[in-house]
């Protein structure tokens, strides 16, 4: 597919080209009403024109254009936008509805983890390396200012002026590298096309994942689409796994010693799950938001915080989970002498 | 004396573990609809899939709710005014149990210290 494309750079594609993702079976009038708000007939004339591969009956996953009525200039790239629907309309049949729902509904979260992967995280990690870079130049500028104040090379009143001036840069850089997704831009555009504020619409310039080509946008959708079916289970896994670890050594202590220590078997290992499900989640949870949100201040939404999230919380539930599944062991030992 | 410590420890552990398994059940509860209304205010549209997502925004939402501190430095100054008390309430009390419970099953662990020390 990828010869059939031109080659884009992120910061060639306009603007306002935006994309939704159907979220549920619906007819193709519903699909227009539920992403604009009031319609006239020139804006659904020029749906209809870039969004072709749309039939009467919109399934969940199908990929909807959004370009204004009036821009000439993207036509090109609306023409290789259809072709990638066409491409994720073959692909369609293979996805459930269900997780095509979750793909379209958490586009962007997914998108981000998707960003992170393969070559995903070389770029994503370039970008962080040249933003400490220049946050490591700011700490020297003010290092050399303050020698300049020491050795009486600078005034008082120009020190204050400049420091200033340095830790706005650094600020906005912190922000930058804080990962703060903007959707103000977003929510403007939005309002330019008469889209509804309800609809999920993702602004193609601002997909998280890079997309040098649309051939990209397919390979990253594709992705997103396993991303889906593979999250929707994620921490379910870990819950069952760990409940599966406690069988065997209930078996082994029913099948080779005797009926007490079968029973009090039970009450440690089942105290032990219980401990141990309870307390990775409140680890996982508590170390994730004093870390990330208190410490780091990250915002919520971000990718910043999403994987500080996923490695803080996993390394907090682990030790939450080993700290509360001991607990677990000793209260069903006491549970067990308490009712025996 | 160091009987008593021990089902002291044993209670506290016990209600640490009822207050998360209560954090995990308002976590349910406010994943249905209540995440996603503040996820749209916040970011614009439905952000958080599965339980562990979920339970992250109970606590960044309930902390902001809670907290104007933790509101600021988690950038959420504007959803206290934007959502009212009886909205903000169900974040609030999971924010406090997930709290209450680790301090409780901590104590737990205090108490038994103090108890094998006695010993």
């Amino acid at each position: 597919m990828s010869g059939q494309l031109a080659a884009v750079r992120t910061e060639d594609i306009p603007n306002d080209v935006m994309y939704h993702f159907a979220d549920k079976r619906q007819s193709y009038e519903q699909l227009i009403n539920a992403i604009y708000s009031n319609p006239n007939s020139s804006t659904k004339a020029h749906f209809k024109s870039v969004n072709a591969h749309l039939g009467t009956e919109v399934r969940p996953g199908q990929l909807a254009i959004i370009t204004p009525p009036s821009a000439g200039y993207c036509s090109a790239y609306e023409r290789d936008l259809g072709i990638v629907a066409r491409h994720i309309d073959q692909n369609l049949p293979v996805q459930s509805d269900e997780n095509a729902k979750v793909a379209a509904q958490h586009y962007d979260t997914l998108s981000n983890i998707a960003a992170y992967s393969s070559t995903g995280l070389g770029v994503a990690l370039n970008g962080f390396d040249q933003h400490a870079k220049a946050l490591s130049s700011n700490l020297r500028e003010i290092e050399t200012l303050y020698k300049r104040l020491a050795d009486r090379k600078v005034s008082k009143r120009d020190f204050i002026a400049y420091r200033g001036l340095i830790y706005r840069q650094m600020d906005r850089t912190l922000k930058t590298m804080g990962g703060r997704i903007s959707d103000f831009e977003v929510g403007k555009i939005k309002k330019s096309l008469s889209i509804s504020t309800k609809s999920t619409i993702i602004q193609a310039r601002k997909n998280p994942s890079p997309l040098a080509s649309l051939s990209e946008f397919s390979t990253n959708h594709d992705k997103i689409a396993a991303y889906s079916k593979r999250l929707r289970r994620f921490g379910y896994v870990g819950v069952a796994l760990n409940g599966v670890s406690s069988i065997p050594k209930i078996v082994e202590a029913c099948s080779t010693e005797s009926e007490i220590d079968c029973v009090k078997e039970k009450y440690i290992e089942g105290g032990r799950f219980v401990g141990s499900t309870l307390g990775a989640a409140g680890g996982g949870f508590a170390a994730s938001w004093a870390t990330c949100t208190v410490a780091f201040g990250l915002p919520s939404g971000g990718t910043s915080a999403l994987w500080c999230g996923i490695v803080v919380g996993g390394a907090g539930g682990l030790l939450g989970g080993e700290l509360a599944g001991n607990k677990g062991k000793e209260a069903g030992v006491k549970l067990y002498e308490t009712t025996n | 004396m160091s009987e008593a410590l021990e089902i002291t420890s044993l209670i506290l552990d016990l209600a640490g573990m009822l207050l998360l398994l209560f954090f995990l059940g308002m976590v349910f509860y406010l994943g249905r609809d209540k995440i996603k209304e503040v996820d749209r205010f916040v970011i614009g549209h439905e952000y958080h899939i599965g339980f562990w997502l979920q339970g992250t925004s109970v606590m960044s939402y309930g902390g902001a709710f809670a907290w104007r501190w933790a509101a600021k430095r988690g950038h959420l100054l504007e959803i206290r005014d934007e959502f009212d008390p009886h909205f903000q309430r169900p974040f609030i009390v999971a924010f406090y149990s997930i709290w209450l419970g680790i301090t409780s099953m901590l104590g737990g662990t205090g108490v038994m210290e103090l108890a094998e020390y006695l010993n």
